[in-house]
């Protein structure tokens, strides 16, 4: 039996599968109807046939109007957005955030010095907000390799180790 | 309000997925190409990927004001065999630099720029534009360097995709990146980085065939592999899931063939064809929907399952990371009216005994990045060399109505079988 995600504020999953996304998902949301979800992703990646298997659209009409999609393509971006999601929850929330290591990269790329930094503000502003009613999970997807951080020549850890080790309360290797 | 909601993602009529005209490919790919996605496309000369984008233009913007733009960076496409109804929504733009088409992109971002937002955008010869480039890099350094030229390379592409992906979010289109492929085995050193450890080079001076331990065991001879241009190129390295990530999927589109012998004539060496559609899962997945048969799976006999006629559901053959969907286009467009006159010159017996040699396909493929296997190496690979250079002359010189007279059903994903006896 799963742990209910409410219970930890900061989650870290490696590499979960869509049926898997999917079916901790519908959980969530079909537990209470006052629950949103707000997916973000550089990609349009919500596993949707999946999530219509076990929430048809015709009688969960209303669970599909709290999903939220939003698209991110780099950490300022994410910052922006998670910074408007964080003023404007009112509901129990659930914040999953998916490949957060191609927003790092992309960060990366346009400028090396202050990518940690806003990942450290995202990732704080993100435990700031975290409480019963405001949980976030950090998805990385499987099959893709994850980058040494070059900044830690000690042990290289990948991103998700990072952020598994310094900000989750939990990892799950799924 | 923060974000987009589902539901009105799916219950827009202007967020319908665009259809193939391939039903069975539209089913693996959850309904047709989605909006806001990347989708690659590759394959060998004359395979038939430009026409399958005009196709995906006349299937879906016969009708309606959405518009599409065709960018051509390597040669002209053939823009007339677009139908007169949905010519009209296509804009077409040559651009031959990568630079080019980054500031391009970034133009059609402007807020208040001259162009429509395009619910398409085909970029057809998007891997000569970056290879040409790798190779003007590689030519200003002294010496070769895979590795520089793999970092170039997945920083191309990771800005151009991006790129893309956020004009697909703001405009709700779909992009189609059409790429050639490429033989990969000259690079020896770098294939075991890239594939499973079961691949390696036969030493037979070509450097062509690949042999396949695992298809091996299965009595299976060697094998060709091509992939992707945008992977297999001057910079390969083991970084590309950098960029993959942009691409929602990567469909390679194959010729197959049929040698049974029991389907051809007698005396006859001739080598029957059709294509195949194998779509990759870059993501990973589809891991749990199906088992490879030839991961081991067996029949009650003990022997790999074989599927035949109309009854059995498509994917006949897939893995954890593809599926394979033969498919054969309808009439190349302007061809219809010398099929229509051939029909009508042949006379009805023969028209029937063709309709007879309809045969359940054989398949061949024994691994993902697998083309072809050939049973007979030497003589089937001169048939490929013949056949691949008569039909590279245009992506619509490949005459499609070679594969009408086998395969007279419409899905010929239905007449797919499994062969346990190769």
């Amino acid at each position: 039996m799963d742990p209910p995600l409410e219970s930890t504020p900061l989650t870290v999953w490696r590499g979960p599968t869509r049926d898997t996304l999917a079916a901790r998902i519908s959980q969530f949301l079909l537990s209470d109807t006052n629950r949103e979800l707000y997916y973000i992703d550089v990609t349009d990646s919500f596993p949707l046939q999946q999530f219509q298997e076990r929430a048809p659209l015709n009688s969960h009409r209303a669970v599909y109007d709290h999903i939220k999609i939003i698209a991110c393509l780099e950490l300022r971006e994410l910052l922006q957005s998670v910074l408007k999601i964080t003023r404007a929850s009112d509901q129990s929330t659930l914040v999953m955030i998916n490949s957060i290591d191609t927003m790092f990269a992309n960060a990366q790329y346009r400028d090396s010095q202050t990518c940690y930094d806003v990942l450290n503000e995202v990732l704080l502003e993100l435990r700031w907000a975290s409480s019963p009613q405001f949980t976030t999970v950090l998805v990385f997807p499987r099959n893709r390799e994850q980058q040494p951080l070059k900044r830690r020549k000690t042990a290289a850890e990948s991103l998700d180790e990072f952020i598994g080790n310094y900000y989750a309360e939990r990892s799950e290797q799924m | 309000m923060v974000g987009v909601l589902l539901s009105q993602l799916i219950t827009d009529d202007k967020n319908l997925p665009l259809k193939s005209g391939i039903p069975s490919l539209d089913e693996h790919l959850n309904g047709g190409f989605a909006r806001r996605s990347i989708y690659e496309i590759f394959g060998p000369p004359g395979i038939g990927k430009t026409l399958f984008g005009i196709q995906l233009i006349n299937v879906n913007f016969h009708a309606g004001g959405e518009k599409v733009l065709w960018i051509d960076c390597n040669k002209a496409s053939p823009m007339s065999c677009i139908d007169s109804g949905s010519e009209r929504n296509v804009s077409h733009v040559f651009i031959h630099k990568i630079s080019e088409l980054l500031i391009f992109l970034q133009n059609l971002m402007l807020p208040d720029n001259e162009y429509p937002p395009y619910s398409l955008i085909i970029v057809d010869g998007f891997s000569q534009l970056l290879n040409n480039n790798l190779n003007v890099i590689s030519k200003r350094r002294e010496k070769y360097d895979p590795f520089y030229l793999h970092t170039v390379k997945c920083k191309n592409l990771v800005l151009l995709l991006s790129k893309m992906t956020k004009y697909a979010h703001i405009n709700n289109s779909t992009i189609l990146l059409l790429d050639d492929s490429m033989n990969t085995t000259y690079q020896q050193h770098l294939l075991s980085a890239l594939d499973n450890s079961t691949l390696g080079i036969v030493a037979d001076g070509s450097n062509f065939f690949v042999s396949d331990s695992a298809a091996i065991a299965q009595r299976r001879r060697n094998v060709h592999t091509l992939k992707s241009a945008l992977v297999a190129n001057a910079g390969m390295g083991n970084k590309d899931s950098k960029w993959e990530i942009f691409l929602k999927y990567r469909i390679g589109l194959f010729w197959d063939f049929l040698n049974k012998k029991s389907y051809m004539k007698k005396g006859s060496n001739k080598l029957y064809r059709t294509r195949v559609a194998i779509v990759y899962d870059l993501h990973g997945n589809n891991a749990e929907r199906g088992k490879s048969p030839r991961d081991g799976e067996t029949n009650s006999n003990g022997k790999r399952p074989r599927i035949w006629g109309n009854s059995t559901p498509v994917p006949q053959y897939n893995s954890e990371d593809h599926v394979v969907v033969p498919f054969q286009f309808p009439l190349a467009y302007g061809q219809q009216e010398q099929e229509q006159e051939q029909r009508e010159s042949t006379p009805p017996d023969l028209q029937a005994a063709n309709l007879q040699q309809a045969a359940p396909l054989h398949s061949p493929l024994t691994h993902p990045t697998v083309l072809t296997s050939f049973q007979n190496s030497v003589s089937s690979s001169l048939q490929l060399s013949s056949f691949t250079t008569n039909s590279s002359t245009s992506p619509t010189s490949a005459s499609p109505t070679d594969d009408h007279h086998l395969f007279p059903s419409a899905n010929a994903a239905d007449d797919v079988a499994y062969d346990s006896d190769v």
